[in-house]
């Protein structure tokens, strides 16, 4: 998956964990801005994209995310290659 | 592959998560799903659908956040609204010691101990004590779960469990054994260490849909959730291939081959549950001498005609057969599971009956076994001799209508049945069955006022309160234990808190006994007057004008009940033909009432 496919596929699921279906996500997104971001649904969202995309993260990557960039980032060194 | 993990029982539906019964009862949904569902519940919701609030706590050593809106979606599977209290992480000894902490404050009706592999040496008397502490100043059912064995360094927690079970079943107390899903899905599924470590959490977040849905399944237990009758289809669902292409001997079923092992199997879980007390039909589209043939000439099945309270075998819609069973049984709906390896039908009958609980059947019949064992429906929560012994009450039941059409005058019928009617007390071997009677009863139910084992144990230790609880014995057999009347002595009365018997004897004049007894009582004890109450629930209506019928006046009326009274010097006795047993029992019963 390029680069938009992993946002558009992130998009859908920032939506659906968020229950916003206006959220638009850039890179400089933090859970600051937006109001469901709390952590319990940082643990749900963590989560979703892990099962999405059939991948796993380590503790460690998990803390170093910081904002939508650090995420898409990640992904790309995945090499996912579809959603599930 | 079909995995415990997905809720293999419930079917994969559309897209449609919007918030109906339905959906609900029926579709495997996600996490986010679950929680997007538990967030649209509204009060109007809960009073349409007739959904009973259960006031639940959660003490945990791990993080149980993620649960809350899941367990929430889950409890309406069970028609339950859970209104949920979360302790502190990792602080349960507070919360149940200190009696002013919020779980002692708030009027809880459960609560969950859910501690895991972490939670140290001496568990089990730490778990005791904060049974005791949760009880200090009420009854609250409490649902401890088993330990699930770490993935590493760590014994199997078999002795921990076993002595867990063991001392849990006489309490009111419930486990909810997690470490068996756990030894279901295997270790390494049920752990994540990644996940605990970041965000505490017990088990993999994965699991969450099916863990919510086991809790559910333990609050409605202890709330008397349970199903009474099995109604099955036969072709493709004990046995394999169409009985009216192929004829009787040549349907698959029995040892040789592995779809007809696979269908034996399943007759003997049939059987099984039978014996657990189950009530099992048949309702098949078939001519019903095709249907039967199997029965009459294969040996090799299990399950045998006269395991059945019921066979339809016609082409009507399954689900005015399934109405017809309900009502010869006098079961509501409710009560019925109906199995078909066939969507259409299952869809046919969850579309015309949305009250019947529809299992979704996998296209293997080697798992269908694993399916109904697992799916929630078939859970005995509570298991009494009476239970063991239904099948052959409904069959006696029926024999008695056939008598019963002998006899042109109803009361030359009852004489000529030798009814025999004994009183007792509570005790400790007959308390299972009188609460199971107070929450399973709906139709001669005066008030429908439920109450768990822990409330009723509260309840009848209260001073001046008191219970007496029935059996009635015929020409046909016992009937085993068909009453319950809970008495509250007042000043100058007796009030009746509840007065249940089971529809096996409603329509016998068991109550004009039993109202005639409470008079001879009440005499004897120099009390002067009866006060009953009706109150108005689900089918009870048959009582509605009982009071009026055995002789009390009205009093008064509230939006919710209407209030009787009957002076004990103006009582007639009330016609039957039930000899009442033990005639000192009288003097005996007022001893104790004492």
């Amino acid at each position: 998956m390029n680069k938009n496919e992993i946002y558009d596929a992130l998009t859908e699921i920032f939506r659906d964990v968020f229950e916003d279906d206006s959220l638009v996500l850039t890179p400089e997104l933090t859970a600051a801005d937006v109001r469901a971001w709390d952590s319990l649904n940082h643990v749900r969202l963590i989560v979703s994209i892990e099962e999405a995309f059939s991948i796993t993260f380590s503790a460690l990557e998990i803390a170093e995310l910081k904002k939508v960039d650090n995420l898409v980032t990640l992904l790309l060194t995945k090499k996912i290659h579809s959603v599930a | 592959m079909l995995s415990i993990e997905n809720l293999p029982w419930l079917e994969r539906l559309s897209d449609d998560i919007s918030l109906k019964p339905e959906i609900i009862k029926n579709a495997y949904l996600n996490e986010r799903q679950l929680t997007r569902i538990a967030k649209q519940v509204t009060p109007e919701f809960i009073s349409t659908h007739n959904i009973q609030t259960v006031q639940v706590g959660m003490v945990s050593n791990y993080n149980v956040d993620l649960l809350k809106y899941p367990l929430i979606a889950s409890g309406l599977r069970y028609k339950k609204f859970l209104d949920i209290t979360i302790g502190q992480f990792n602080n349960a000894a507070q919360e149940a010691l200190n009696p002013d902490s919020e779980f002692n404050r708030k009027s809880l009706d459960v609560i969950f101990i859910l501690l895991d592999h972490r939670v140290g040496d001496n568990a089990f008397e730490f778990i005791q004590g904060l049974i005791d502490g949760f009880n200090q100043n009420r009854s609250v059912t409490c649902i401890i779960q088993t330990i699930v064995p770490a993935l590493y360094l760590s014994p199997m927690q078999d002795d921990f469990n076993k002595k867990l079970s063991n001392w849990i079943s006489n309490t009111p107390h419930r486990v909810l054994d997690l470490a068996r899903l756990a030894f279901t899905l295997g270790l390494q599924k049920w752990h994540h260490p990644t996940q605990y470590y970041w965000a505490k959490l017990g088990f993999s977040q994965s699991l969450v849909p099916l863990v919510a849905d086991q809790m559910a399944r333990a609050i409605a237990g202890v709330k008397g959730y349970q199903k009474k009758c099995i109604v099955i289809d036969l072709d493709n669902t004990i046995w394999g291939g169409v009985v009216g292409d192929v004829g009787a001997k040549d349907v698959i079923v029995g040892q040789g081959t592995a779809q007809g092992e696979a269908f034996v199997e399943f007759q003997k879980v049939l059987l099984f549950l039978k014996q657990k007390g189950f009530l099992l039909a048949i309702c098949s589209k078939n001519d019903e001498e095709n249907a039967k043939a199997p029965f009459i000439h294969r040996s090799d099945m299990v399950l045998k005609l006269n395991d059945f309270v019921a066979f339809k075998a016609n082409w009507l819609p399954k689900s005015h057969n399934i109405k017809n069973i309900a009502n010869e049984l006098s079961l509501g709906l409710d009560s019925m599971i109906f199995i078909d390896d066939n969507i259409a039908e299952r869809e046919e009958v969850r579309f015309a009956l949305h009250e019947v609980a529809v299992p979704a059947m996998p296209a293997d019949p080697a798992y269908y076994p694993f399916i109904l064992l697992n799916s929630g429906l078939v859970d005995t929560h509570q298991q009494t001799k009476e239970d063991e012994n239904r099948t052959e009450r409904y069959q006696d039941n029926a024999k008695r209508e056939a008598y019963r059409q002998q006899f042109a005058d109803l009361r030359t019928f009852y004489a000529s049945l030798n009814m025999k009617l004994n009183i007792f007390t509570v005790t400790d071997q007959n308390k299972t069955r009188i609460v199971q009677l107070i929450n399973k009863t709906n139709q001669f139910n005066l008030t429908q006022k439920r109450m768990t084992e822990a409330e009723f144990d509260l309840w009848i230790n209260a001073d001046n309160h008191f219970a007496m609880c029935f059996d009635l014995i015929d020409k046909f057999g016992n009937n085993g234990i068909i009453g319950v009347l809970l008495i509250k002595k007042q000043a100058n009365s007796y009030y009746i808190e509840n007065f249940i018997l089971s529809c096996r004897v409603i329509g016998r004049e068991v109550e004009h006994a039993i109202i005639n007894f409470l008079v001879a009582l009440a005499c004897l004890e120099n009390i002067p007057y009866l006060i009953g109450e009706y109150i108005p629930g689900t089918r009870n209506e048959i009582v509605e004008k009982s009071y009026q019928k055995w002789g009390f006046e009205f009093k008064a009326k509230t939006d919710k009940s209407t209030l009787w009274e009957l002076k004990v010097s103006d009582h007639i006795e009330l016609s039957h033909c039930i000899d009442v047993l033990q005639p000192g029992s009288v003097e005996v019963m007022a001893k104790d009432a004492v």
